[in-house]
């Protein structure tokens, strides 16, 4: 391995530990890092061991406690699982990310999923919402040490794909919650710019399911 | 080794190996070098408009590091492509075989009825006719795909592929002057080689340049005997 890395000094370096992911199946009936942890993280070069832990239920999480505060190595713990179709909700991860930070120091821990979703696996929406809770937990975890949190733009109301109605009236008309919203980014939303009256929204001309559904009631 | 994407960036996040194709992008490399499938138009439109996808799904995600989405690998059964990729490519491997019995590893064989069974029966591998070497007519081109997948994003890219050892698992070695270690040189090669990218250390990135002054940005998973590992490199940016 370590001949392997040589010539790499520049770059960042990980090493993810898998246990197989042909079409998201399992392929190991048991699984442990007990052995290897001692190889990765004292013998070879590399700047980050990452660990399947969420589809092994963050078993052995305390194995990495013997390294805390003794290793400038970091850890990118699976938070969400590759061969589960359930997206984890940003609590859960969190949830997780607390449990690892008791073994683990805050600057010594990258969260990630567990392998990939791709290769017959998991649809691209399941992966996305897997990805955005890995983003939105390590933001809760941040805010809970103060510290700086990444944007998630896929988490910020504002720029919500589809917005729902404030109320009945509102129905068929675009741009309700940006009217509303505190700080509207830019640019404006394209309905509003699209609209044809100067950015304001108005009621939509085109007929709407819901009075449709109401005229056949 | 550096921490050149992760310094200062707690509790980074980020999403490992292979991200899921969109429905439109149906074209694979299918052993053809990146090269030769760049001139066609419609996998150079799928594979720039692909990269520029994951990308950009990662970043709305809120992902700190984004990666390619292992777009360059073929869309085969099960994920075949990920060993395979560079055992299309080295010199002194040939063919498309069903492991026998006799040389297929203990860690491949599931009974019929399983779904396990019909991936590993259904799975071909090249044997082992020569010497493992780089091919400059079929490279594996880690580099320019970095380059292509960084070029789109002002976010570092995490960049990741098999390591040398995970191929022994697969590989029916019929030749005697078979060597793993034949294989770990590749790798090594892949790497090395002045023409892979890197970035200038500044922010955001500048595109990938073949002189800038950073090392090699690569990166590559590997197998130590039964456990597969991923090795992924992140640039300097």
């Amino acid at each position: 391995m370590n001949h392997e890395l040589e010539g790499l000094e520049n770059a960042e370096v990980w090493i993810h530990t898998c246990w197989g992911n042909p079409m998201m199946q399992r392929v190991f009936e048991k699984t442990s890092y007990a052995n290897a942890l001692e190889i990765y993280l004292d013998r070879v070069k590399c700047d980050v061991l990452t660990l399947e832990m969420k589809d092994r239920a963050m078993a052995e999480l305390e194995l990495l406690g013997a390294w805390k505060g003794r290793t400038k190595k970091k850890f990118a713990i699976g938070v969400v699982s590759h061969r589960t179709l359930n997206a984890e909700t940003p609590a859960e991860v969190a949830g997780e990310i607390r449990k690892a930070l008791k073994y683990i120091d805050i600057e010594n821990l990258l969260v990630t999923s567990d392998c990939g979703f791709g290769r017959q696996g998991a649809n691209r929406m399941v992966a996305f919402y897997k990805a955005a809770a890995t983003a939105q937990g390590a933001n809760t975890v941040r805010r809970e040490h103060g510290l700086p949190e990444t944007y998630v733009p896929c988490a910020d109301p504002r720029l919500s794909q589809d917005l729902v109605p404030a109320t009945y009236e509102d129905v068929g008309r675009d741009g309700v919650r940006e009217r509303r919203a505190p700080e509207p980014l830019a640019p404006p939303p394209p309905a509003a710019r699209a609209s044809g009256n100067g950015g304001h929204p108005g009621p939509s001309p085109a007929p709407r399911f819901s009075e449709l559904m109401r005229d056949r009631r | 080794m550096a921490f050149t994407a992760t310094n200062n960036v707690p509790l980074a996040a980020t999403t490992t190996g292979s991200w899921p194709r969109p429905a439109w992008y149906t074209e694979s490399l299918w052993g053809r070098p990146l090269d030769t499938a760049m001139l066609d138009p419609i996998y150079r439109e799928q594979f720039g408009d692909a990269l520029a996808l994951v990308v950009s799904e990662q970043e709305r995600a809120g992902l700190d590091l984004v990666t390619c989405g292992d777009y360059f690998l073929d869309a085969d059964l099960a994920g075949r492509s990920w060993h395979h990729y560079p055992l299309q490519r080295w010199r002194g491997l040939a063919y498309d075989e069903l492991q026998p019995e006799g040389t297929r590893s203990e860690l491949l064989k599931y009974p019929p009825g399983t779904l396990l069974n019909e991936i590993y029966t259904s799975w071909r591998w090249p044997i082992v006719t020569g010497k493992i070497e780089h091919n400059p007519r079929n490279p594996l081109e880690y580099a320019k795909i970095y380059r292509m997948t960084q070029a789109r994003t002002r976010k570092p890219v995490k960049f990741g592929t098999v390591s040398g050892q995970v191929m022994a698992l697969f590989l029916d070695s019929h030749t005697r002057e078979y060597r793993i270690e034949d294989n770990k040189r590749q790798m090594i090669g892949t790497w090395r080689r002045p023409s892979i990218a890197s970035c200038e250390n500044s922010s955001p990135p500048a595109a990938a340049s073949s002189r800038s002054r950073s090392q090699p940005s690569i990166s590559s998973p590997a197998i130590t005997r039964r456990r597969p590992i991923r090795l992924t490199s992140l640039p300097k940016l």
